[in-house]
């Protein structure tokens, strides 16, 4: 036990991601051909614009659907089905609570592999001031709540009807995964309507900035992601979980200097034990980069599965030091 | 010819429809003219067989009437699928016998029930007893959310009792009019582009304008014989199934804008973020390294 | 005050006040204790060559001084250049530095200023070609200019007051870029990923080894005594990196040996110590071997001459010289215990863990008089320790060995304490 303990805490992170992510990648992108269906409750961006290769879907895109049907549905027996929706979309992501983020969502992987672009090309990353951090963190739940409010407003005949997925609209992955099956449609400005022409060409600008963000930025989206609000808002239940030991950390800052979100609390807060904040994509670097045995630890359903340790930072680090080019 | 009409409760796929404790109810009228520009709504009944064939491919005989002021019919779509409508009436005179089959297919889905259902209702359903059908080809990826927009090739299969009928003439009518005749090959297919004849002013377009479209089958045949209306020395058969088609995407989505407004966004933030750093390391004096070494 | 300038009619090095202050040393250290560990014998004859015998210390490359553990050594080692950390426990340097400070300021900064005073000083390394001073405390912050009136090119390596803030984490990051900077215009060398990373490598590599060492330390009963580990890591101050790392490797192997066999360093009942406060260094090792000529056992340090310097570790999420220079930076700066800094949690976080991990029975806190920082931080530090019910020995100190009796007195009693507290707990 204490063997497979060790192994499991000595791992490469860096390749197990690597691994992993391109699973969930072909399994969401490319699932659709091997007859995968997940539903469309997915607390994770499975485009359900990729028609084809689509192993499930977005649950934000029914989501918007259903919220914009008329009042008169939606608070009445249609209410039922958005809740249960809802509920199903709880599940999935109690499972993993946020590693939909750091280990399944194809968009975060896309954006991973901008970044070993980058860093292949031996270019800096960005980051951003405390001050810029602190107000565009707050992007999410304002894009969260004109996800809701829109697809509300269109239900009570306030807004135009095609204006029905706002989110979708804007969102990068609608342009960038249907692209992976070979479909390029959505990389268009679609005139037929006012609204759609402004939706559409705001979505290609914001393309082009997500492929220009992310390469500068790791994980560039992921602040403004209203997804990332809506699973911090159920997080707390859920089962998989980071957490710190605030005794053993010495302040050394190792786990926020390797944060791709720049989250400095992972660091500095030391009395709080469920550290995970909203930006979190419990990509768990920080706890492979924490040289304190047992102060940064993932458990799922209480038992702990990755844990931080000496040996296991000095192991990855020294891989690190030996590693003539910086590979996956 | 049957034909649906706007202006009842709820929008469906596959049209509005009526629902009435949960069950969906679908009006269709009958229209009987030259095609869908001009054809004319009936104030009473006329003479003929009506007959439904459900999702389960039950058939069942009934009877049309009043509805909304006009003659049609009414009935419910309990199931999601497709429902076929038709009417044959038949009739004889100077010794020609007229046989007209309006056929009508509708579709019943609503999103509530999923979709992981739709690809074995999908396949089109025939007939065998309606002396000359019209069916409409089901494209290979289609489903129930699948339009049809111009530019897009649809085919119909025209069938006599069932069989497939070579040489048929088919005509498609588009909505204002326009027209285009030709003849089933061996296998009784016959195809049509869809063509665009919707010009509104470029702030009036709507993406999903619905355009409705008949196409008729006419076939002869010089047996003679005696029904209990009497004898007659030749036959035609005129058979009728009208749809729908929409603006195709072609016509107002641009690639080279987006691509344009794409690589604009990448470009701009690129070349903000080099100047950026360019101008911290000179104004601040960053110190910075080179990483080719 | 002694005379330096008259080194013609100086007796021969062997017999100088220095070599005999370190020579009782390490006698003391060597004798008062039976089965000292072989792989000590390393370090013993170390320090008797260069201290005692004064023979002259190698180094490869340009070589940099620095005056505390701020200087990122891994940057001067990825220039082709070697630090030596000038930090001196020399009771004969300090009587030399009093010229240069007030009477009562820190031995160690006197001491190290005599150092750079004395023409012959030990160890005696090469010519220093540039000395980085990080602007810590008051003291070594004020001796830059005296440093560089006595001829020596000094950088100041600019340490912010505080480091919680985002702020002081960037401009401390600017300040070791610029240090990099400087070791360029220094060595003409350019600052390359690979000669960085094989840098820190060897700097990573004797890190795994000191904390391989540290983690032996948690055995109880004691299987090291705290005067060795003291040598072992003062002699990272001046030791070849590489040969000092093998040395620890060895001393490693031989520790995990004698733990298998159930070798016992000292008493089962042996008092266990928490050494915290100003830095114990060669020859001013007085406090931590009182403390174990009495029964008792240094278990662990939280001092800038051994823990505090070798513990914490880099990390770097993308190997590119920008991130590794950063992370180096955050190394050196956020771990920090050091008491320069604005707050105290830090260290009193450290020292509870530190004691908890350690199964310690009591804290030893040595304040170098005229260390200001520790005195003030002294009672911020006993507060939390009371509150655990960890007894601490506060000892205000300097290198003269005049309170020699005095001390072992007070040590004897606290220990006698610790003793008793344990029975009543039994």
């Amino acid at each position: 036990m204490k063997r497979i303990r060790d192994a499991v805490n000595g791992v490469d992170l860096r390749r197990f991601r690597f691994w992993l992510q391109l699973f969930f990648f072909v399994l969401l992108v490319y699932g659709g051909y091997m007859a995968v269906n997940l539903g469309q409750y997915l607390p994770t961006f499975a485009c359900g614009f990729n028609d084809e290769g689509r192993g499930g879907i977005c649950y934000l895109l029914p989501l918007q659907h259903q919220l914009a049907m008329s009042w008169g549905t939606l608070f009445g027996w249609a209410g039922l089905m958005v809740l249960q929706g809802f509920l199903f979309f709880a599940l999935w992501f109690f499972v993993l609570n946020k590693g939909w983020c750091g280990y399944v969502c194809p968009l975060g992987t896309i954006q991973d592999w901008i970044t070993s672009l980058r860093t292949r090309l031996g270019i800096r990353y960005s980051r951003y001031t405390e001050g810029q951090f602190r107000r565009l963190s707050l992007i999410k739940y304002l894009l969260l709540a004109l996800m809701i409010l829109i697809p509300l407003g269109i239900g009570g005949a306030l807004l135009p009807h095609d204006m029905g997925t706002p989110f979708c609209d804007i969102c990068p992955g609608r342009m960038i995964i249907p692209m992976f099956t070979g479909d390029f449609s959505q990389l268009t400005i679609d005139f037929s309507s006012k609204t759609t022409m402004v939706m559409t060409a705001l979505g290609m600008l914001v393309t082009g900035l997500f492929l220009a963000g992310a390469f500068f930025k790791k994980r560039f989206f992921c602040f403004f992601c209203p997804m990332s609000a809506l699973h911090y808002l159920l997080s707390k239940p859920a089962l998989l979980k980071l957490k710190k030991d605030g005794a053993k950390c010495t302040r050394c800052g190792d786990c926020y200097r390797v944060c791709d979100m720049e989250i400095r609390e992972i660091a500095d807060e030391v009395k709080e034990p469920r550290i995970m904040q909203d930006d979190c994509i419990l990509c768990l670097k920080c706890v492979a980069h924490c040289p304190e045995q047992g102060a940064l630890k993932a458990t799922f359903a209480g038992i702990p599965i990755f844990e931080s340790t000496e040996q296991g930072f000095i192991k990855r680090m020294t891989k690190g030091h030996k590693d003539e080019q910086h590979h996956e | 010819m049957p034909h649906a009409e706007h202006g009842t409760s709820r929008h469906s796929h596959g049209g509005p429809v009526e629902i009435r404790r949960g069950v969906y109810y679908k009006n269709l009228w009958l229209r009987i003219g030259n095609g869908p520009a001009d054809a004319r709504y009936m104030d009473s009944a006329i003479a003929g067989k009506l007959l439904l064939v459900d999702v389960k491919g039950e058939v069942k005989e009934f009877s049309g009437g009043n509805v909304h002021g006009s003659y049609g019919v009414n009935f419910a779509m309990p199931d999601e699928g497709f429902y076929n409508i038709y009417l044959v009436n038949e009739s004889i005179r100077d010794g020609l016998r007229q046989i007209n089959v309006a056929k009508s297919e509708v579709l019943k889905h609503s999103c509530r029930e999923g979709h992981d259902h739709v690809k074995p209702l999908m396949a089109p359903r025939q007939l065998d007893t309606i002396p000359l059908e019209i069916v409409r080809e089901r494209f290979p990826a289609e489903n129930f959310h699948t339009l049809f927009g111009y530019g897009d090739t649809i085919t119909f299969l025209v069938l006599r009792q069932g069989v497939p009928l070579a040489g048929a003439e088919v005509t498609l009518h588009t909505g204002r009019g326009w027209r285009n005749t030709v003849h089933t090959d061996a296998e009784g297919r016959a195809s049509f582009m869809m063509i665009r004849d919707y010009y509104p002013p470029w702030h009036e377009f709507e993406r999903r304008h619905r355009q409705d479209y008949v196409v008729s089958a006419v076939y002869a045949s010089d047996a003679s014989g005696e029904t209990a209306a009497g004898r007659y020395t030749a036959t035609r058969y005129v058979s009728t199934l009208n749809g729908s088609y929409y603006p195709s995407e072609r016509d107002y989505r641009s690639y080279a804008y987006g691509l344009l407004l794409g690589t604009f966004a990448l470009a701009f933030t690129g070349i903000a973020v080099y100047l950026y750093r360019r101008r911290r390391q000179r104004r601040f004096h960053e110190v910075r390294f080179d990483e080719k070494n | 005050m002694n005379n330096t300038t008259s080194d013609a009619t100086a007796p021969a090095y062997n017999r100088s006040r220095q070599a005999r202050e370190a020579e009782t040393l390490l006698d003391r250290i060597q004798d008062d204790f039976p089965d000292n560990p072989q792989a000590m014998r390393y370090f013993y004859d170390l320090f008797r060559n260069v201290y005692c015998q004064g023979e002259p210390v190698k180094h490869e490359g340009t070589l940099v001084g620095t005056t505390c553990i701020h200087a990122p050594e891994e940057l001067i080692y990825a220039f082709g250049a070697t630090p030596v950390r000038l930090c001196n426990g020399s009771y004969h340097y300090d009587q030399i530095g009093a010229d240069f400070m007030p009477a009562k300021s820190c031995p160690l900064v006197k001491a190290t200023l005599g150092s750079l005073h004395a023409k012959a000083a030990v160890p005696n390394t090469a010519a220093l070609e540039l000395i980085v001073n990080p602007t810590t405390c008051d003291q070594k912050t004020k001796a830059s200019a005296m440093i560089e009136a006595m001829g020596y090119k000094v950088h100041d390596l600019e340490l912010p007051p505080a480091k919680e803030s985002e702020e002081a984490r960037l401009y401390w990051q600017r300040s070791v870029r610029r240090l990099a900077l400087r070791l360029r215009e220094l060595t003409g060398r350019k600052l390359t990923r690979s000669n960085l990373k094989t840098a820190m490598a060897r700097t990573a590599r004797a890190q795994t080894a000191f904390r391989t060492l540290h983690q032996l330390r948690k055995s109880a009963p004691a299987l090291f005594l705290g005067k060795d580990a003291f040598l072992v890591t003062n002699a990272y101050f001046f030791d070849d990196l590489d040969r000092w790392t093998a040395a620890v490797e060895q001393l490693n192997t031989e520790l995990q040996l004698r733990q298998m066999e159930g070798f016992q360093a000292a008493q089962k009942r042996a008092p266990r110590i928490l050494f915290t406060g100003s830095p114990p260094i060669f020859p001013n090792l007085k406090l931590p071997l009182l403390i174990e000529e009495a029964g008792g056992v240094v278990v662990a340090d939280e001092t800038c001459s051994a823990n505090r310097m070798l513990y914490d570790m880099t990390a770097v999420d993308e190997w590119l010289l920008n991130d590794m220079v950063d992370g180096l930076a955050d190394r050196y700066l956020k771990p920090c215990t050091c008491p320069i800094f604005t707050r105290n949690d830090d260290r009193q976080r450290r020292l509870l863990q530190l004691a908890a991990d350690f199964n310690v029975d009591g804290v030893v806190y040595q304040a170098f008089a005229g260390c200001q920082v520790y005195e003030m931080e002294y009672r911020s530090i006993a507060d939390v320790l009371a509150a655990q019910g960890i007894p601490m020995l506060y000892v205000e100190t300097d290198y003269s060995p005049d309170d020699m009796g005095q001390l072992s007195t007070r040590i004897e009693a606290f220990l006698e304490s610790i003793k008793t507290r344990k029975r009543n707990k039994q």
